[in-house]
């Protein structure tokens, strides 16, 4: 007895020409994406990353405040022989310590208004260009007008979604390992052993959550502009269509990647072969006066490579809202 | 019948130039005090109490003065003095939320693309840049004042270019440089 295998819900070929088609008429969408691609997330998976916290590591990374110039040149990574680390004794040879706290305090309060409006400005171009691509293939006009508005009801769930399950995933694999790491260190021999083995099997538990984790922020966004979903039953329904569709979503993020690749890695790649070849060209006899007409270029390219990039996002982010409505209520119901 | 008017990209320049001015002013200021110093702990420490009272704090500040300005009074200082209004698209005030997501994420999304979002004003119809389109703003010229907005822009220039170029100096013919110098020369080759 033949098994019938069901018609797949998507052809990617066709989505692809579908999406092109309305990426073409809607510059609009261009613009969600580079604002998407300028501040250097992916549309499709969580904004909340722990890049954001690098710079607010480094001003703590020290233990007690500094209370003599010396030391303070050693924190800041300078030797007392150098220059920059003698001008930098005298210069604080005069700072109170609790200036430093303050300035901690400070840097602090700014890092966190920062992230705050950087997590909402991500929030709201990613609800927008995901409601630009919707009116688009309900063939509606798209305007930065109309996608906002459509967005703005939802802000609270996108944010939501951005921070919560990356937040909860990363605090309990931090807490996880950290218990698992300090008895296998500390521990005697069969608790390690066991210890040992549990964190192998809580590796292998945190990449299927992680990859669950990033298909679902695929669909959750959509559930939450189109289907009008709170965040949490968003997320919980994508998991579901996530687990039913894993293959079909992997080969279009595959492809996606792929066509991302060719797009701006190889227009990199060409140019940095031709710097390779000038300088090599050029060689003992460089000089960089024969720079000076190319530093105009320089923001163009920039510009242009933005844009590129705002097309790619945009582009990405219509395909897979073309794939959510043909799977729309199919598998994300209980039966 | 109505005599107000979207405003075009000059006169929004205009403003946003006086703007500019004035949140510069205290730097330059704190710029020219610190310049004064007579040595290098005490230029550092002035530094110090720029970063910690002012420069830092500013970040914050310029968000309060743009969005609370514009809530209150229909816009900065900036555009008060050039006459301009930002309203809703009836007319009416522009809620807080809105003011709000206006000057902080809607200008971000006006900056993406070489600030190509406020450049659109020339080209839209309703003047509007692409943060007026996120929140459904415009920015009406209610009065014409384009003239007192050029004489601010020009005192608030030249009080900053007067404090900056004084601090430079102080700093070039000052005995900060020359200790500048000293521990430079007194280190081991």
């Amino acid at each position: 007895m033949v098994k019938e295998t069901a018609p797949a819900d998507w052809q990617i070929g066709k989505l692809y020409e579908k999406a092109w088609e309305i990426i073409k008429k809607n510059k609009v969408l261009w613009i969600f994406g580079a604002a998407i691609a300028g501040i250097g997330s992916s549309y499709s998976s969580s904004n909340f990353q722990s890049d954001d916290f690098k710079f607010f590591e480094k001003i703590f990374q020290q233990d007690s405040v500094p209370t003599n110039p010396g030391q303070l040149t050693q924190v800041l990574g300078a030797t007392t022989d150098s220059s920059f680390g003698q001008i930098l004794t005298q210069l604080t040879a005069n700072i109170p310590s609790y200036f430093y706290f303050l300035l901690s305090i400070e840097v602090l309060a700014v890092v966190g208004v920062m992230l705050f409006f950087g997590i909402l400005k991500s929030a709201w171009t990613t609800g927008g260009l995901i409601s630009g691509t919707y009116l688009a293939s309900e063939g509606k006009s798209v305007t930065i007008r109309d996608s906002s508005e459509k967005t703005f009801p939802h802000l609270r769930s996108l944010i939501w979604l951005q921070i919560v399950p990356s937040l909860v995933v990363f605090g309990g694999a931090v807490l996880a390992f950290g218990i698992l790491t300090l008895v296998i260190t500390l521990g005697p021999t069969p608790l390690k052993i066991i210890f040992g083995l549990l964190a192998v099997v809580g590796f292998i538990a945190l990449l299927y959550i992680l990859v669950f984790l990033f298909f679902s922020q695929i669909w959750a966004p959509r559930k939450v502009i189109i289907d009008q979903d709170p965040a949490k039953k968003a997320l919980f329904s994508s998991y579901k269509i996530a687990k039913k569709k894993f293959w079909a979503m992997a080969l279009l993020a595959l492809v996606n990647s792929i066509l991302g690749f060719i797009v701006v890695m190889v227009p990199l790649m060409l140019i940095g072969v031709i710097f390779a070849l000038g300088f090599l060209g050029f060689r003992g006899n460089f000089n960089p006066v024969v720079i000076l007409p190319l530093l105009p270029i320089i923001p163009v390219f920039i510009f242009g490579f933005l844009l590129l990039s705002g097309i790619l996002t945009a582009f990405k982010a219509t395909v897979w809202t073309l794939a959510y409505q043909k799977i729309r209520g199919k598998y994300d119901q209980d039966k | 019948m109505t005599k107000t008017s979207s405003a075009g990209f000059h006169l929004r320049l205009l403003a946003i130039l006086i703007d500019w001015m004035i949140l510069f002013l205290p730097h330059s200021l704190f710029w020219f005090f610190i310049s004064l110093s007579s040595s290098l702990p005490e230029f550092g420490f002035g530094l110090f109490v720029y970063l910690l009272v002012w420069f830092l704090p500013s970040l914050a500040l310029s968000f309060l003065y743009s969005s609370l300005l514009t809530y209150h009074f229909g816009g900065t200082l900036g555009k008060i003095f050039t006459g301009l209004t930002v309203t809703d698209e009836k007319g009416g005030r522009l809620t807080l939320k809105r003011t709000i997501f206006r000057q902080t994420v809607g200008y971000g999304f006006s900056f993406t693309l070489f600030g190509l979002g406020f450049l659109s004003v020339i080209k839209d119809p309703l003047k509007q840049a692409w943060h007026d389109k996120a929140v459904g703003s415009l920015v009406l010229k209610t009065i014409n004042l384009w003239p007192v907005g050029l004489i601010i822009l020009a005192v608030f220039a030249w009080l900053n270019f007067m404090f900056i170029w004084s601090g430079v100096d102080n700093f070039t013919y000052g005995p900060l440089l020359g200790q500048f110098s000293q521990v430079l020369k007194s280190l081991p080759n």
